[in-house]
């Protein structure tokens, strides 16, 4: 095959459509330089922002209480109808993506000094969200990391994202992917959880009462399949109040 | 292979097909990439990749609490929590390959010294009592339930081959088993949500001086491990001056097939 063969540059989401499952015709993608194979020569997930596939859901009003979705549950105890994420992917079975989840991150801005803090993620593939109360759902701005591309998902109607006090219907098919410890002691004003997808897993130095801290936490990789969900909860031992804040979720489109 | 126009199912591979391997699957049909690049690449350093083509399995105890089997020092045949590779030994056996093993402790109890132990075991014969099986979750319900029935692709889902059980007990090593890892979770006394987390083949973490009572997350990094067809993965916990059911828990455990 003649280099001339080699559709030039990464932009793949930008020009060109990716494989259709029905096998019809389409570009195949090549390397910045017409290599035959696109190779990352970083170890970290740059080459997903370069060709347009990473996005990025946040909250612009970044610091300022107003409108922020509630972040944590401090709740007695685990509800399977009252995730504080909900992240559906509305594509069709066919030709549809696949949603890959890279972190979630919180910043409460209260405290809620309930007991333990957990978080919990579960994947379902019915739609749950019959009982949604869409005025709960807070929307979050989605945006790539990447100036080339345009500040608009690849797809517009790709997915479902809802923050805050969300409550749905039952469970149906779900799976719980992971169940982790947040903060031992509830939460803290002014702390940062983050849960990273696939990763290996890190430290949790106790903190102590009233320290602030950023504790990560971890969970399997996760892919979210057209027409199927990603819900996050979080929950604290005992308690029965809402603490708002920021959330920020990373994830990539393919 | 004049690369991309012979390639017959021009990307997708990971949503219909395994990449051709020795273990037979699918090795009349090349492995592309999703954008029929003619090989399949990881992105990034993450597992996303085991994940996408339906390899990764997480089984997780949905908070039980069960008390967990542990012993003042290493006893043969009684395991915290055993893993079975039930698939047939042959060209399409699959291995398991362990990314963790977390623990989430639901008591308080005042110990010194958590330690652990792991073995991994070539005798199928043994024997576990199926009351304490643990379920396992496809990390992708895409592949899992979907994507596999299209046209052309495998028409059924290849279950999980593995299976867990708690707490087992005479359940005797054979000759050819062998110590893969011993580590410690824990100098000081435990306490109630401390994570106990083993995590295998990453890099070696630098631990903490973690108060008494304080609780924490534990890492303690081991080898890769590897679990063929119709071998055991077991693993114990060790806690001097205690014995018995002295710890109650939760159980995560993550791993890829392949």
């Amino acid at each position: 095959m003649s280099a001339s063969d080699v559709n030039p540059k990464s932009v793949v989401r930008v020009d060109h459509a990716g494989p259709a499952p029905d096998f019809s015709p389409v570009y195949y993608r090549s390397g910045d330089l017409g290599c035959q194979v696109m190779l990352s020569i970083v170890p970290t997930k740059h080459l997903l922002a370069d060709e347009g596939t990473y996005c990025l859901a946040t909250f612009q009003n970044f610091g300022v209480d107003s409108g922020l979705p509630e972040v944590i549950r401090a709740a007695s105890g685990f509800d399977t109808t009252s995730p504080i994420l909900i992240l559906a992917n509305l594509e069709s079975a066919r030709p549809g993506r696949r949603l890959y989840i890279d972190y979630i991150r919180l910043l409460p801005l209260g405290s809620a000094s309930d007991g333990t803090l957990h978080g919990v993620v579960q994947t379902d593939m019915v739609s749950r969200l019959g009982g949604l109360v869409v005025a709960n759902a807070k929307t979050a701005t989605l945006t790539q990391p990447n100036t080339d591309s345009a500040n608009v998902p690849p797809v517009a109607a790709y997915g479902l994202i809802g923050f805050g006090n969300l409550p749905i219907t039952g469970p149906s098919q779900q799976q719980t992917m992971s169940h982790f410890i947040m903060h031992n002691i509830g939460s803290n004003g002014g702390d940062e959880y983050v849960i990273s997808f696939g990763e290996k897993w890190g430290q949790n130095p106790g903190i102590g009462s009233g320290f602030k801290a950023s504790i990560h936490n971890h969970c399997p990789p996760v892919v979210v399949g057209p027409g199927d969900m990603l819900l996050f909860f979080d929950y604290a031992d005992s308690g029965s109040t809402y603490i708002t804040g920021e959330i920020e979720v990373g994830f990539w489109v393919r | 292979m004049a690369l991309f126009r012979d390639v017959k199912s021009k990307g997708l591979v990971r949503r219909q097909d395994r990449t051709p391997t020795l273990d037979g699957l699918n090795r009349d049909r090349p492995g592309v990439g999703r954008y029929a690049e003619p090989a399949v690449l990881s992105f990034g350093k993450g597992l996303h990749n085991v994940a996408d083509d339906g390899s990764y399995w997480a089984s997780v105890d949905n908070f039980n609490g069960n008390p967990i089997q542990c012993h003042a020092t290493f006893t043969d045949g009684s395991w915290t929590l055993a893993i079975f590779n039930n698939d047939t030994v042959g060209v399409d056996a699959r291995r398991l390959y362990l990314d963790y093993v977390s623990f989430v402790l639901s008591n308080t109890i005042v110990i010194t010294d958590l330690n652990f132990a792991i073995h991994l075991d070539p005798d199928q014969s043994k024997a576990p009592n199926g009351a304490s099986q643990l379920d396992t979750q496809c990390a992708n319900l895409d592949v899992n339930a979907r994507q596999r029935n299209i046209v052309g692709g495998i028409a059924n889902t290849p279950p999980c081959p593995a299976i867990l059980w708690l707490n087992q007990t005479a359940m005797l090593l054979s000759p050819k088993s062998r110590l893969v890892a011993r580590g410690k979770m824990r100098g000081s006394a435990q306490a109630a949500t401390d994570e106990y987390v083993i995590s295998f083949g990453g890099k070696h973490l630098q631990g903490g001086i973690y108060s008494s009572g304080n609780p924490g997350r534990f890492v303690s990094t081991v080898a890769p491990v590897t679990v063929g067809p119709q071998a055991w993965l077991l693993f114990s916990f060790q806690v001097p001056g205690s014995a018995g059911s002295a710890f109650s828990g939760e159980f995560q455990v993550g791993f890829w097939v392949r």
